[in-house]
């Protein structure tokens, strides 16, 4: 078997808030391979992005830190390199896309030279070649009239046309690994199907891995092939897309999915709810985080944290699914 | 066919028209730029009923909710709430009315003001409707608290204590606390994690049981549309395309833009996956509406005529309205009734 | 793995306690330590009314004249020496101090007042925008000093018309700040909320959006007393201001510029407690603008 491209083992992260520590992020490992799409799915605060931002160094090192644990990239573990050679990594072999585009783009310079100067850091390359493979790139990510097009500004342009841009631009140096962070929420329906459609075209193909992060299970369903569902900064469960959907066990990827069926099912009846709130990193004790709002929980729930358990390519971190082994044992 | 019963509508828009202008060059010296963000648009929401907007952003759907708070003045066209157009009235009748139209609003965090606690919240329409003694308000604000799932002890919270569900509790909570007629609710689950959509969406529904509260609910999001609505109007570019009862639009949609809407809702299950033609391009600019029909530019059946005219509203079955050239000769759906695709299932 | 349990975990579910007495308390005694900027110039600006308050206890008649002890340097006996028909420059100063701070006060007072109501109606009532804002335009087109001299020149120099004097260049500058966050505020959803809520303009201006504004009001306020002290002492200084008569800081200054080369505490004194004053107040402008920028504060867990 072929070693992955990357690997996050035990990642941990942690805020540093005044004396103490606070875990956002607690030994949350997972692996891409070439071609593949992982997705990242959870609410806000449950570390997703933070996850991402540690991928690719981005991480507000004066409040943030990795606290433990390793990303294997290509073989090389991101942590230990430096802040040049992340850099040069950076856009080159990892490229990401973020939510907001308009935030990410330079307001005041058009479009054409932000996605060139990419590639003349990189590749060294004269500007004119560069412009020349921009048009190229614009046209990839079927952006009508691409010549007019680079030469407007970031506001000229609508918002599923500004992440179109911003997926050239992380597509300009064929990276090997596109994470893509929340990328349609801030568009339309239309526009996001458009946009979930490019992302997998370009993945298929370059031989490009996407790692998506997203709070939206029906995104999932429509992309992933491997999902990692995180909760208050843990894996909850990890499996195969189809494996995950046909069976989840953890209480709350069953919650999730349940939610999304019903809303579409056309039923009206009145929605499985799950109650309660996501606890604050803060005040996360010894048991399962989830337990305040689980169904389900035993005594075992509130004293211990459930380890990440299962086969190799479906597990989940419940006591449930524990009990269910033993007693099929 | 349904049986003909007494019509009594909470909510009357006729005609609404909303325009908005912006100087070209400076004193607009060359001239002025209009923007047609609501385009007479009509509609009627029943007492008891939920009647949903549903469109993508720069629709218009925002605006209508706004004029129909009276957050906007209409350019053209009446908002009847019971009876009363809304829309003329001024100063102190004004303000009184406010308090048979309420708003829930999208984002929990900033609806609320800060510095307020919980029960100062929720106390201030009774307050500024003149509702009640000190004794009766704290008691009407115990029991709204009870009513939207907060527990009392939140009473001297401030929000940021609060998480968005909670927060947005509190929002509804104050909405319900004058007794309106009407709720109307821009996007208020749209800002919320999904496990806490549901909480809410289902929180509605109960009150909307409890009360006989009616609500225009505003959204992009097609499947919390087809959970809550009665009926429900598509809107494109600042008019409405197709109204409809809720099953019949998603189970019938007469526009090409509806069947595109509902075709773009991504699959519940990744076995549903499949290749999707979306729409060609963008929504043009309210600034320059295209001629004849304002979907045209996009539409993958539009024709001559399409250019020429302005289709009209065509009613295509009992209270279903659809405005477009060629509804009758649109080629049948295959996505079938469920519209989110999950019925071409693993074939 | 850590596990944090922290006495004061804010698990938004159950119940918690905040805002004891002891919390408070505890946040009054830290308050030092995070704002030393804050505490320092508050610090300073306290001791200075102190000594405004105190100075008829504390010091002799500054109009005491002694023409035995004319210019005499600053000793054991006359810390800040005296001046050239011997009164004490310590009791003067100090008595400076009560003239400086009290036109500094009520200038703010006045202009915080006034260009509070111009913002407000301004911000908040765009049909009466344009033409406020274009008034407040044209009396900042003058020149603050000319203004004040000229109408000082034309009333006469009574403590009332210094004060206005001063103050009226100032408003302009404290209607722009607020009606720009009136502005912004009047967008907020809170705002709106409160509009659909049936609140009453009155209500919601003084509920809602008052209180946001009022942290640019305060950081401006403290300017408008600081540089409410530096126009006076100019003033005085140019002979428009104080009268003569009153020891001010201003006044003293002028007087003892013929004797700088001879004798320059008559000047320097009264001099720098005039730039520490004003260095404290714009310092404690500068802290209360930073504490209330929340653009400018750090990550904090939400």
């Amino acid at each position: 078997m072929n070693l992955p491209l990357l690997s996050v083992e035990n990642l941990s992260v942690s805020l540093d808030a005044g004396a103490a520590s606070v875990p956002l992020v607690r030994n949350v490992s997972f692996s891409i391979d070439r071609g593949e799409t992982l997705c990242l799915v959870g609410e806000s605060g449950c570390g997703k992005s933070l996850t991402a931002l540690a991928i690719i160094g981005l991480l507000n090192r004066e409040v943030m830190q990795v606290s433990s644990g390793r990303i294997l990239f290509e073989g090389r573990d991101l942590i230990s390199l430096g802040a040049g050679e992340m850099r040069r990594l950076r856009g080159d072999r990892i490229a990401i896309v973020f939510q907001e585009p308009m935030t990410s783009l330079n307001p005041v310079q058009r479009i054409g030279r932000q996605i060139a100067e990419v590639i003349v850091e990189h590749r060294g390359v004269s500007e004119a070649d560069a412009l020349k493979q921009v048009l190229r790139l614009l046209d990839l990510v079927r952006i009508p009239d691409a010549a007019r097009r680079a030469q407007e500004f970031p506001h000229q342009l609508s918002g599923g046309m500004r992440q179109r841009v911003m997926i050239a631009m992380a597509l300009a140096l064929q990276p090997a690994l596109l994470i893509a962070d929340e990328p349609t929420t801030a568009l339309d329906v239309t526009i996001q199907a458009q946009v979930l459609t490019l992302i997998d075209d370009l993945r298929r193909e370059f031989d490009t891995s996407v790692l998506l992060i997203t709070h939206d299970l029906g995104v999932v369903a429509e992309m992933a092939d491997r999902v990692v569902v995180l909760y208050a900064g843990s894996v909850a469960e990890q499996a195969d897309v189809d494996d995950l959907f046909d069976r989840p066990v953890h209480p709350y990827t069953r919650g999730l999915l349940g939610a999304i069926r019903q809303l579409n099912s056309g039923s009206r009846d009145r929605l499985a709810e799950i109650p309660g709130n996501v606890p604050n990193p803060v005040s996360l004790d010894a048991g399962c985080a989830f337990r305040k709002r689980c169904a389900s929980a035993m005594p075992i729930c509130h004293s211990e944290r459930p380890p990440l358990q299962g086969d190799g390519l479906h597990r989940s971190a419940c006591w449930l699914a524990k009990v269910g082994e033993e007693v099929m044992a | 066919m349904s049986a003909v019963h007494e019509v009594d509508p909470v909510l009357e828009v006729s005609g609404l028209t909303r325009i908005f202008t912006s100087q070209k060059g400076p004193f607009g010296l060359f001239g002025r730029r209009e923007l047609r963000a609501v385009d007479d648009v009509s509609f009627s929401v029943e007492r008891g009923r939920t009647f949903c907007l549903v469109g993508e952003s720069g629709c218009g759907k925002t605006t209508i909710g706004r004029m129909v708070v009276r957050l906007l003045k209409p350019t053209a066209g009446a908002v009847r709430i019971n009876g009363e157009n809304f829309g003329a009235l001024s100063g102190e009748r004004l303000r009184r009315k406010r308090q048979q139209v309420q708003m829930v609003f999208q984002d929990p965090f900033a609806c609320l003001n800060s510095r307020m606690t919980a029960a100062e919240i929720v106390e201030e329409p009774l307050l500024n409707f003149a509702i009640g003694d000190t004794e009766t308000r704290r008691r009407r604000v115990l029991r709204l608290f009870d009513q939207v799932g907060l527990p009392q002890h939140f009473h001297s919270r401030l929000p940021h204590h609060l998480s968005g569900g909670q927060r947005q509790r509190l929002g509804i909570a104050r909405a319900l606390a004058a007794e309106p007629s009407l709720i109307v609710a821009d996007e208020a689950v749209a800002a919320l994690d999904v496990s806490i959509r549901s909480q809410i969406l289902n929180l509605l529904k109960d009150v909307q049981k409890e009360t006989g509260i009616s609500y225009l609910f505003i959204s992009h999001d097609l499947s919390v549309v087809r959970y809550l609505a009665d009926d429900i109007a598509v809107m494109y570019l600042g008019a409405i395309v197709e109204r409809a009862p809720a099953e019949a639009l998603f189970n019938a949609p007469a526009h090409p833009y509806t069947r595109a809407l509902i075709d773009s809702v991504p699959a519940t299950h990744p076995r549903n996956r499949r290749r999707r033609s979306p729409l060609e391009g963008e929504v043009p600019s309210a600034a320059a509406l295209p001629s004849g029909c304002r979907f045209r530019t996009r539409c993958p059946f539009a024709t001559d005529i399409c250019v020429r005219q302005v289709p009209p509203m065509s009613e295509v079955a009992a209270g279903h309205f659809v405005a477009c050239h060629h509804w009758q000769v649109l080629p049948r759906l295959d996505a079938g009734p469920s519209g989110t695709g999950d019925s071409i299932a693993a074939a | 793995m850590t596990i944090i349990t922290t006495s004061d975990a804010t698990s938004s579910e159950d119940g918690e306690k905040r805002n004891t007495s002891s919390d408070r308390f505890r946040r009054i005694i830290a308050f030092p330590l995070r704002q030393p900027m804050l505490a320092a110039s508050c610090g300073l600006l306290f001791a200075f009314s102190v000594l405004a308050l105190a100075s008829p206890w504390i010091t002799g008649d500054p109009a005491a004249l002694d023409p035995l002890g004319r210019l005499k340097a600053p000793s054991a006996d006359q810390p800040f020496g005296t001046d050239q028909v011997g009164r004490s420059v310590l009791d003067r100063a100090l008595w400076g101090t009560r003239v400086s701070l009290s036109v500094g006060i009520s200038v703010a007072m006045v202009t915080t007042m006034i260009g509070v109501a111009i913002g407000v109606v301004a911000g908040y009532f765009r049909a009466i925008d344009t033409i406020a804002m274009r008034a407040m335009d044209a009396v900042m087109a003058i020149p603050a000093i000319l203004l004040a001299i000229a109408l000082v020149a034309l009333i006469g120099a009574s403590p009332f018309v210094i004060v206005t004097a001063i103050a009226v260049p100032e408003i302009p500058r404290m209607a722009r700040v607020v009606r720009a966050s009136v502005l912004t505020l009047r967008e907020r959803a809170y705002v709106e909320a409160a509009i659909t809520c049936g609140g009453r303009t009155t209500t919601i201006l003084r509920r809602h959006i008052l209180p946001g504004a009022a942290g640019p009001i305060m950081v401006q306020t403290t300017y408008v007393f600081a540089s409410a002290m530096i126009l006076e002492s100019i003033l005085s200084f140019l002979g428009a201001g104080t009268p003569p008569d009153v020891p001010s800081w201003g006044n003293m200054m002028s007087e003892g510029r013929q004797f700088l080369q001879i004798a320059p505490w008559i000047l320097g004194f009264p001099a720098l407690m005039l730039a520490a004053t004003v260095l404290a107040a714009n310092l404690m402008g500068d802290a209360l603008r930073d504490m209330l920028d929340p653009s400018l504060q750090g990550g904090e867990l939400r």
